[in-house]
């Protein structure tokens, strides 16, 4: 069950954290601008060592090495830089490298896809069926919440599969491409608002070239700088990529669906105020935990409830945000849903399992909070106006014309 | 606020000239000079926020009217609304609607706009304060809010004349008590049997005894213009924050904003460069009323600044705002010639 949190706790709630959050913004400044360039130079020389590596090894190991460097670059450059970078988290300084209006990552999604379909459409709706495309609802099934379509048989096949080319399914995925190209049969009923065929293939356009560009470079250029060795480089540079690509799908798929996230309607969150928007931002996201390496392989994602609440406060605060977050929620009642990773995953595996298949009996159990909108029935206007729509409009149509002379001008 | 383009801004005001047609199913008698009039067409509303309005137009002698009103109807319902209008004496307008609109009448009604409506996300505290007939706004604010799963604190202040001048009154007293989060206080300036009512005008007092922690609330704040001068003026005492404050000036009459400032006695020529006329400008009368009193008809809407219809050019001259006494520069600018008179020697694009 959602918290039932009274209008003026809430109001309390959003006070509580707004107070968090003024309390971290007094403190950012060089420190943050220090950490995100150092992350940069680390990300700089993991990426050399790793091409190094993979374009001189004689060996498996020393090839391994390379893989492991240039795909922990890789990893650093989309996650703990590129994805927070592209928030705004570092704008403050001014400095272009940094900056979210200047920043494109090398993730194949374009900046300008991911700022649109990530920063509003996730981070405003946060697991919003029909508004959040990022719950998943545009090809899987992970609750009730979504009406069944034969599609979600292929989910468990599917969703793995797509993890080892998340960054191609992700900016696919976004641009909603199943709802204009699968049979009407198979496409599900659940959907976020679609682009016009033309911004569609503006947005398609922009992909091709990022991806032609980023393919050359990894899989033609470096290759063939090695000469005859360039069938290992491909190899290297490949799986520096699908490793990548599968550490983002965990860690994504981490964020928002395991067992105990809710789900909202576009009803529920109409005229929500912040703190109801907070306490939806925290009953939609879960945290992981463990080590600060792994903290920073995230993005700190494993903080994914903190960085809901403020995606805009440099990443690395969020470490020093969750205890007091945390206490805040649990002195509201509010779940904060934090565990280990792998078994969070589990939770979603067995969620894509689950909801592959239609529902056995009709007892369809609804997670969303009782305190539901007003039914129209009971509602006062609603009803008058009901009542005056089933008189028949009687036009009462007297002389206008001579009334109209009777017409008292001012 | 947002800013647009002079050129924008009067692409957008021609874009909400009347076109729907609207039948009128309903009419309600709120108050003993009041009515709320429901309409119901063909082809919805486009979508818009609670607080906004529509311009609406109707013959009237052989006379085409416009005037512009805010929908005191929830946007959840787009091709059934409702307008509440305060019978004002001398009022062209609003008494033809009261004498002579009825059941199954058509008129023309505008696509709705307007900036005084409510934020995303919706504040949590929150408080609709009003006058007179300036509740309309904020009624379809609040039929808005109860038909949503908005959880604000909402406090809903009303100032009235006397008991039977309270305009929405049963409604909001239903909606008061099944709404734990409304916090409901209707005050009258007369006295009152009514027990449930408190008696006197809005004054530094009231406003802190009725609204604990004021300084917390967002504002939207509608009402006659001496009512909302008061309530700004002890806002400003209480050092409100002004960016928490919303506001819609709501004047019924252009006769009624020429006689709510203080304006001096200008003598200028006022001169129509399209149509090469001209006329000795006096501040009784707008340049609207002018330039329609010696035979233009320039497009127009509400008459009270509000929907930016009657947006021209001004190519020289000074003019003076009448709703807040600004004067313009001498050079060329866009005005609204339905609040504004000529100071000096004028000429407008018209």
């Amino acid at each position: 069950m959602k918290p039932n949190l009274s209008p003026q706790q809430l109001n309390d709630f959003q006070d509580e954290l707004d107070q968090l959050r003024q309390s971290i913004e007094a403190k950012v400044g060089q420190e943050d601008f220090d950490y995100i360039k150092n992350m940069i130079e680390i990300k700089r020389y993991l990426e050399i060592s790793g091409r190094l590596l993979i374009h001189f090894s004689l060996d498996p190991i020393s090839w391994s090495l390379g893989v492991a460097s240039l795909s922990s670059a890789h990893i650093l450059e989309s996650m703990e830089i590129g994805h927070n970078v592209m928030h705004g988290q570092y704008d403050f300084h001014g400095d272009p490298e940094i900056n979210s209006s200047e920043y494109d990552w090398t993730i194949t999604a374009t900046a300008k896809n991911w700022k649109r379909a990530h920063n509003y459409h996730h981070h405003s709706f946060t697991n919003v069926v029909g508004k959040d495309t990022d719950y998943g609802y545009g090809l899987f099934r992970i609750a009730d919440d979504v009406e069944w379509n034969p599609v979600h048989l292929l989910q468990p096949v599917l969703s793995p599969l797509s993890g080892l080319v998340f960054e191609y399914a992700v900016a696919l995925y976004d641009l909603q491409l199943q709802q204009y190209f699968l049979p009407k049969w198979l496409r599900p009923k659940e959907h976020a608002e679609l682009m016009s065929k033309q911004e569609l293939a503006q947005e398609l356009k922009e992909f091709a070239v990022k991806t032609t560009k980023k393919s050359l470079k990894e899989y033609v250029l470096f290759p063939l700088l090695a000469g005859p060795m360039a069938p290992k480089v491909l190899a290297g540079n490949v799986s520096a990529q699908a490793i990548r690509n599968l550490w983002s799908f965990a860690v994504i798929y981490c964020g928002h669906l395991p067992e105990g996230n809710f789900s909202f309607t576009e009803e529920e969150v109409e005229a929500e105020t912040k703190g109801q928007w907070y306490v939806r931002q925290i009953l939609g996201s879960s945290n992981f935990e463990g080590s600060l390496l792994l903290h920073i392989m995230s993005g700190h994602l494993s903080h994914q409830i903190e960085h809901h609440l403020f995606p805009d406060l440099p990443a690395w605060r969020y470490r020093e945000l969750g205890p007091k977050v945390k206490a805040v929620c649990e002195k509201y009642a509010v779940p904060y849903q934090t565990g280990k990773m792998l078994p969070q995953l589990k939770t979603v595996a067995q969620r894509l399992l689950k909801y592959a298949l239609p529902d056995r009996k009709s007892n369809k159990v609804s997670e969303t909070q009782s305190h539901a909108p007003v039914t129209e029935a009971n509602d006062i206007e609603q009803k008058s106006l009901l009542i005056t729509r089933k008189k028949p409009a009687k036009v009462v149509r007297k002389k206008r014309q001579v009334e109209m002379a009777q017409v008292e001008i001012a | 606020m947002e800013m647009h383009t002079p050129l924008l801004e009067k692409t957008l005001a021609q874009s909400i000239s009347p076109h729907i047609t609207a039948r009128l199913i309903d009419q309600t008698l709120e108050t003993h000079n009041t009515k709320s009039y429901f309409f119901e067409s063909a082809q919805p509303l486009s979508e818009f926020k609670a607080g906004s309005h529509v311009n609406i137009e109707f013959d009237s002698a052989g006379k085409s009217i416009k005037r512009t009103y805010t929908l005191s109807s929830s946007p959840k319902l787009r091709d059934v609304f409702s307008i509440t209008v305060k019978r004002i004496e001398g009022g062209l307008a609003s008494n033809w609607l009261f004498n002579h609109l009825e059941l199954g009448d058509t008129i023309l009604v505008s696509q709705p706009q307007g900036q005084f409506v409510l934020p995303r996300p919706i504040p949590g505290r929150l408080l609709m304060l009003s006058a007179g007939s300036g509740i309309t706004p904020l009624m379809s604010m609040l039929r808005y809010l109860t038909r949503t799963n908005n959880h604000s604190e909402i406090t809903f202040l009303h100032y009235a004349q006397s008991d039977s001048d309270l305009i929405f009154g049963d409604e909001l007293k239903q909606l008061a008590a099944r709404h734990a989060n409304l916090s409901l206080h209707f005050v009258v300036e007369r006295e009152t049997t009514d027990d449930t009512l408190l008696t006197g005008r809005i004054s530094r007092e009231n406003l802190s005894q009725l609204v604990p922690r004021l300084q917390d609330h967002e504002i939207y704040l509608c009402g006659p213009r001496p009512f909302m001068s008061a309530t700004i003026k002890i806002l400003d005492d209480l050092e409100f924050n002004p960016s928490h404050l919303h506001q819609e000036n709501f004047t019924a009459d252009s006769a009624a904003l020429i006689g709510s400032v203080e304006t001096p006695k200008y003598s200028a020529l006022l001169s129509f460069s399209n149509s090469k006329l001209s006329t000795q400008s006096t501040p009784a009368s707008t340049i609207l009323e002018q330039a329609e009193a010696i035979g233009l008809s320039p497009s127009h809407g509400c008459r009270m600044g509000i929907c930016r219809t009657c947006l021209c050019q001004k190519q020289s001259g000074t003019t003076v705002n009448i709703l807040t006494g600004e004067e313009s520069s001498e050079g060329s600018e866009y005005i609204l010639p339905c609040i504004s008179v000529a100071k000096t020697n004028t000429v407008i694009s018209l």
